[in-house]
């Protein structure tokens, strides 16, 4: 069960991370503060840095280094268009799979087409 | 004020503790890597954190440098089958050149220096004990003090090429380790 659970994190932590950097690119905290808005991700700074590393060595985000006014230079993430393939097609398979969930475990209002 | 954080002390220790633990990492990817953490510091004191609190949530400096090479091994090991072809490929190709050339390297490398070293001796003793069998150079119609600076040279000739040789092995072999390592990266 644990293990189930950190390997659904981690997917489900990815694909959080490719979404938040679509439209725009983002800096390394500013990600890590957005993906605490939400804390059942349970994403600590930890987990996310690391993580951004590798999506950066499998090449589904670019980055860049930018001057910042207050600090050190920040770290930008940007998609790549590899990402965005991966993006597009996690993000049909999750709803995909939300829906069947939703539809077997009674989500209340679990719409059946 | 934040500009300077990496200047104090707490920060520069944890900085420093970190860079340790990511020892295995390429240079210029460990130096991005420690910028970027060493950014997040800054940021999140900026944004009004106390410094304690931010380093607690980033966690001990050690484990963060650890789950770098945790998800570094894993988006090394994925054993596609491109990878395993692409090893086996190279194994195969390796084998085959390594057969001809390790031996003969190898002979090269270690049996001619040897000889060369042994032919000054012979050259030597000849010079000076002209009655003595001791397998030095041989110039049919040259006299003794010819036949030793000839045979010398020949000597020294055939130690550089059994150097160059050893050499060529020790290239060869380094090349070998780095194309196997580099498949699985």
């Amino acid at each position: 069960m644990e293990e189930w659970n950190s390997q659904l994190r981690r997917g489900v932590l990815e694909l959080c991370i490719l979404a938040l950097i679509e439209t725009e690119p983002r800096y390394g905290y500013d990600i890590v503060t957005r993906l605490g808005e939400a804390p059942q991700l349970a994403a600590g700074e930890g987990t996310i840095y690391p993580l951004l590393r590798r999506l950066k060595k499998d090449r589904w985000v670019d980055t860049f280094w930018q001057e910042s006014a207050a600090g050190p230079p920040r770290q930008y993430y940007r998609l790549s268009d590899a990402g965005q393939t991966v993006l597009t097609s996690r993000r049909s398979e999750w709803q995909q799979l939300v829906a069947a969930v939703n539809g077997l475990v009674g989500g209340g209002n679990a719409d059946h087409a | 004020m934040p500009t300077m954080l990496e200047q104090n002390p707490i920060v520069a220790r944890y900085l420093s503790q970190f860079r340790a633990g990511l020892k295995r990492l390429p240079e210029a990817e460990r130096s991005e890597v420690v910028d970027e953490i060493n950014s997040h510091i800054a940021e999140a004191v900026a944004a009004g954190g106390s410094l304690a609190e931010v380093l607690e949530r980033l966690g001990p400096a050690d484990r963060l440098a650890r789950a770098y090479a945790a998800e570094a091994l894993l988006g090394l090991g994925q054993p596609t089958l491109g990878r395993w072809l692409k090893a086996a490929g190279v194994l195969a190709g390796f084998s085959l050149s390594s057969l001809f050339i390790i031996p003969v390297l190898g002979t090269f490398g270690v049996i001619v220096p040897i000889a060369a070293v042994w032919g000054v001796l012979a050259n030597v003793l000849q010079f000076f004990y002209p009655a003595g069998h001791f397998g030095g150079t041989y110039i049919s119609g040259a006299g003794p003090a010819a036949t030793l600076v000839l045979g010398l040279a020949a000597d020294v000739i055939l130690f550089a090429v059994g150097i160059g040789a050893f050499r060529l092995l020790k290239a060869y072999m380094r090349l070998l380790i780095k194309t196997m390592r580099n498949v699985w990266s």
